[in-house]
């Protein structure tokens, strides 16, 4: 049974511009799941619907087989949640901002909580407005994961920390919870970053899920063609091309990406469009994303 | 720098930010406070206001947005990354709050000559104002030296930190200078010159002990990280703090909503006593001690519902971060209504009991000469209502008799408020004590024959009353222990004026926080609602000064009325009911909206004035 559902999202916040247009995936548990996309891509809205923090105009969200905007406490009691933006109150003290967190989860883990403040030389006292923008998601973090949650959210959790942070952050919260299997749900611009931690991708592109992949699957299975301008008469005559997820048109050439390993992709540009000799090599995730996502500019 | 630069930095200080919203806020203060002023001058009979006292009034009037206010920021993060001295910043800030405190000076002046030439004018108050021009320059040089001295204050730093200490600082510099004005008001050319001598000393100091940039925080290191070094050293072992139990919980909630910014704990607990301090002048507290208040009452019903309107728009700023969190967003709700709900409760109860206890030892029943005028004077609740407007004549045993004094609810109401004890000039000593006697009965339920009063408490030439006795109406001490009759059930209307509303244009707010509708739908409905309270409080004042209804009478209807409810039981008990159930209902339904609603990440402060600027 999936831990989390999503079923045909739609969300607009202007009427007639939706950020999210039917968007559908679900998550097994023990699954670290990389949520990737643009900026206004819909990540963010996607997480805070998952939180039941904002509504679903149109579609559902089941998590634990709950729905969050109907039983928002079982749910939330059962997640994990770190994000970006997220602001603990600055005039309260560590100690308290733990003391809160405690009381409000009944699973809370006295023994990680410790390791954590340990771990992180996180001082007790402080309050959180007079810590470093590290120590404060640090603080969050440890908050997010002390009562051991079965299902992770992290948005842009690393967003704005130096890349040690950045690394100390994910490798530590990762870590953590896999040892109990918990299933992690994190969107990031940091593909390096993904493709170190994620098992799995959700690309989200113009609203909808535009790849939905194991990251394994991935590597093996998608490839980027650089066709010459010569040997195509347009960039709509390789999108017309069975597995063929997006065109760029490019200086040198036109680069397309295929949803085939490299051999086949060039089978299929010689076997349908008669163009030979195509360079189609394996594709990184961010190289991926920048094609795919990055438009035509 | 250049004359372009001092302006420049001046124009974008904070303390000239605000000025539009300080200039309103201390004109207003200032009004109500020279209004209180000629009230109290009024009551006690005084013709003319003290300078002293006028002294207090501009200075606490103008000093009151230090309180709360932005004054602490000295310079922004962009002024700190740029090639400017420390001395410049301190010196154009000092001088940008001086130029708003002489603006908002100037403006306080005017309202304070504006109410001189009114009061002057009023035939029934024959009180003046004296010239306050001379006043000006002594203020002018003593809010010069109290924006010194309060920039004195750790100028080494970008803002001036708040706390326990800086709070102390501003009590002693307001104080401090208050009572400066107060000894010395009358010589003031000489006033004003020690204090500029005092506040340029003060400026020079500070200006030696600047170093050459200011700094975005204190050199020192602050308590948490001394403590956790030393923990750190000496390897003690951290004790966990102990669980939190849901009260703690609460509390802890309360915190977050209530300490952090946009109000802060300071700027919390100043609303609380503010609120405190309407639900006291809701009970007609400021009756006991001042004459012809009524008119405030009547204003700050609306103002009440105002108070606890515009205190949950900027709390729901932070609400962003307890989203994400397994809080009901019932607690969340209780939290932010019900303390300021208590608040004004505890202020209207407070003050009950107190006006209770004044209560009994004032004289309901008096009998009052001022020649050619005699009148049994009887509190307006202790009059009689006719709904058909069919007013009595009073008929002695035998057979004087006089039409009561009526007046209608309002213009053109067929209801009105007639006082069952009021007499002719012509009418006799008699029936003077007659009506006398049945005012007493009918305040204290005491029964005093009218002879007895007559031979007691009058002097009578022919059949006319001539005066008092010598001795005066002693009525409590030669009748006493005169216990007047408890008041009808009043808070519970009260509390059906103010809860009800504020909880209904809560819901519809709250209502703005849904899918599809923007900050710009939330922002018009906050305002349009605070600004709507605000005209109607406006309104009713226009509508009493316009004549259309007398708050005497208002108050007086309701006070019968009132008084007929708690006579009986049931309505009594039928009043308490409505007023809850109503009360409660529509806290559901303001709750209701809550827990439907979208809590937006960037969060508006629904705020005239950013007073912790937070933007920086």
């Amino acid at each position: 049974m999936p831990i989390a559902e999503f079923n045909n999202i739609h969300r607009a916040y202007e009427r007639g511009k939706n950020v999210l247009d039917g968007v559908s995936f679900s998550i097994e548990p023990g699954q670290v799941v990389g949520l990737v996309g643009r900026n206004g891509a819909g990540k963010t809205t996607l997480l805070r619907i998952a939180m039941g923090m904002l509504e679903a105009q149109q579609g559902s969200v089941d998590l634990f087989g709950l729905d969050p905007r109907d039983r928002p406490i079982e749910v939330k009691q059962r997640l994990g949640y770190v994000s970006e933006d997220q602001i603990l109150s600055p005039v309260m003290r560590v100690e308290a901002i733990i003391d809160l967190h405690r009381s409000l989860f009944p699973t809370w883990d006295e023994a990680v909580a410790e390791r954590l403040i340990d771990r992180f030389e996180i001082p007790r006292r402080a309050k959180i407005k007079n810590l470093s923008k590290g120590q404060a998601r640090q603080v969050a973090l440890l908050c997010a994961i002390s009562h051991r949650p079965e299902l992770l959210l992290l948005d842009e959790p690393a967003g704005g920390l130096d890349p040690a942070a950045r690394r100390e952050f994910l490798e530590t919260s990762i870590r953590l919870l896999n040892e109990t299997g918990s299933t992690i749900l994190f969107s990031s611009h940091y593909m390096t970053d993904v493709e170190r931690l994620a098992d799995r991708i959700v690309m989200i592109h113009d609203g909808s899920v535009l790849i939905d992949t194991q990251l394994d699957e991935l590597r093996e299975n998608y490839s980027l063609a650089l066709v010459p301008h010569e040997t195509v008469s347009s960039r709509e005559d390789l999108l017309g091309l069975t597995n063929c997820l997006g065109v760029r048109d490019r200086a040198d050439a036109f680069h397309a990406i295929f949803q085939l390993e490299p051999e086949k992709a060039s089978s299929l540009l010689e076997g349908v469009l008669g163009v030979r000799d195509t360079r189609c090599t394996r594709i990184a995730l961010e190289e991926m994303f920048i094609e795919l996502a990055g438009g035509q500019g | 720098m250049t004359l372009t630069w001092w302006l420049s930095t001046i124009r974008r200080d904070e303390a000239v930010r605000v000025l539009p919203i300080w200039l309103v806020f201390t004109a207003l203060n200032t009004s109500a406070l020279v209004g209180m002023v000629a009230f109290r001058g009024a009551a006690t009979g005084s013709t003319e206001a003290s300078l002293q006292g006028l002294a207090m009034v501009l200075w606490f009037a103008l000093v009151a947005p230090l309180v709360v206010g932005r004054f602490r920021r000295r310079c922004s993060r962009l002024d700190l990354a740029l090639p400017l001295r420390s001395r410049n910043l301190w010196l154009a800030h000092t001088s940008a709050m001086v130029v708003a405190g002489a603006v908002v000076l100037t403006a306080s002046i005017g309202v304070v000559a504006l109410h001189s030439t009114a009061l002057t004018r009023a035939p029934y108050l024959q009180f003046t104002v004296p010239g306050v021009a001379s006043l000006a320059i002594a203020l002018l040089a003593a809010w010069v030296l109290a924006a010194v001295l309060l920039q004195s204050y750790r100028p080494e730093l970008k803002d001036i930190p708040g706390g326990v200490r800086y709070a102390a600082l501003l009590i002693a510099i307001v104080l401090g200078v208050a009572a400066a004005l107060w000894f010395l008001v009358s010589i003031p050319i000489l006033l004003a010159i020690g204090l500029l001598a005092l506040a340029w000393a003060v400026t020079n100091r500070t200006l030696r002990s600047l170093p050459p940039v200011l700094s975005l925080v204190p050199r020192e290191p602050a308590d948490h990280q001394i403590q956790h070094t030393s923990s750190a050293a000496t390897g003690s072992p951290v004790t966990p703090s102990s669980p939190q139990t849901d009260l703690g919980m609460a509390g802890l909630v309360g915190r977050i909503i209530y300490n952090a910014p946009p109000l802060g704990a300071a700027t919390s607990w100043f609303m609380f006593i503010f609120l405190g301090f309407v639900g006291m002048a809701l009970s007609g507290i400021f009756d006991v001690w001042m004459d012809d208040v009524e008119v405030l009452r009547l204003i700050w019903l609306p103002f009440g519902a105002y108070g606890l309107f515009s205190l949950v728009g900027p709390l729901t700023y932070r609400l962003n971060s307890l989203d994400p969190l397994p809080i009901g967003r019932r607690l969340i709700f209780a939290l932010l209504t019900l303390p300021a709900l208590l608040a004004f409760c505890l202020g209207y109860g407070f003050s009950a009991v107190v006006k209770e206890t004044t209560d009994h030892g004032q004289n309901l029943v008096e009998y009052r000469i001022e020649k050619p005028y005699y009148w049994v004077d009887v509190p307006e609740g202790f009059f009689e209502i006719a709904r058909d407007g069919e007013i009595p004549t009073l008929t002695s045993p035998w057979g004087e008799s006089y039409i009561a004094w009526s007046a209608p609810l309002f213009r053109g109401s067929p209801t009105v408020l007639y006082s069952p004890f009021n007499t002719a000039e012509e009418s006799s000593a008699d029936f003077e004590a007659w009506l006398t006697s049945r005012a007493i009965e009918s305040v204290y339920g005491v029964s005093v024959p009218w002879a007895e009063i007559r031979d007691r408490y009058f002097e009578v030439e022919g059949e006319q009353l001539a005066g008092l006795a010598t001795g005066g109406f002693t009525l409590a001490a030669d009748y006493g222990p005169l216990v007047p009759p408890a008041g009808g059930p009043e808070f519970p209307v009260i509390l059906l004026l103010v809860a009800p509303p504020w909880l209904l244009l809560l819901a519809v707010f709250l209502r703005t926080f849904r899918a599809g509708l923007g900050d710009r739908a939330r922002q018009a409905v906050f305002w349009s609602v605070a600004a709507g309270l605000v005209i109607l409080m406006l309104g009713i004042a226009a509508l009493m000064i316009s004549g259309l209804f007398s708050p005497r009478i208002v108050r007086g209807f309701l006070e019968v009325m009132l008084r007929q409810v708690g006579d009986s039981p049931l309505q009594t008990i039928s009043l308490w009911m409505v007023s809850l159930m109503t009360t409660v209902a529509t806290y559901f339904v303001a709750r209701r909206q809550f827990l439907k609603a979208e809590l937006p990440p960037k969060a508006t402060k629904f705020m005239l004035i950013d007073w912790t600027g937070e933007t920086d």
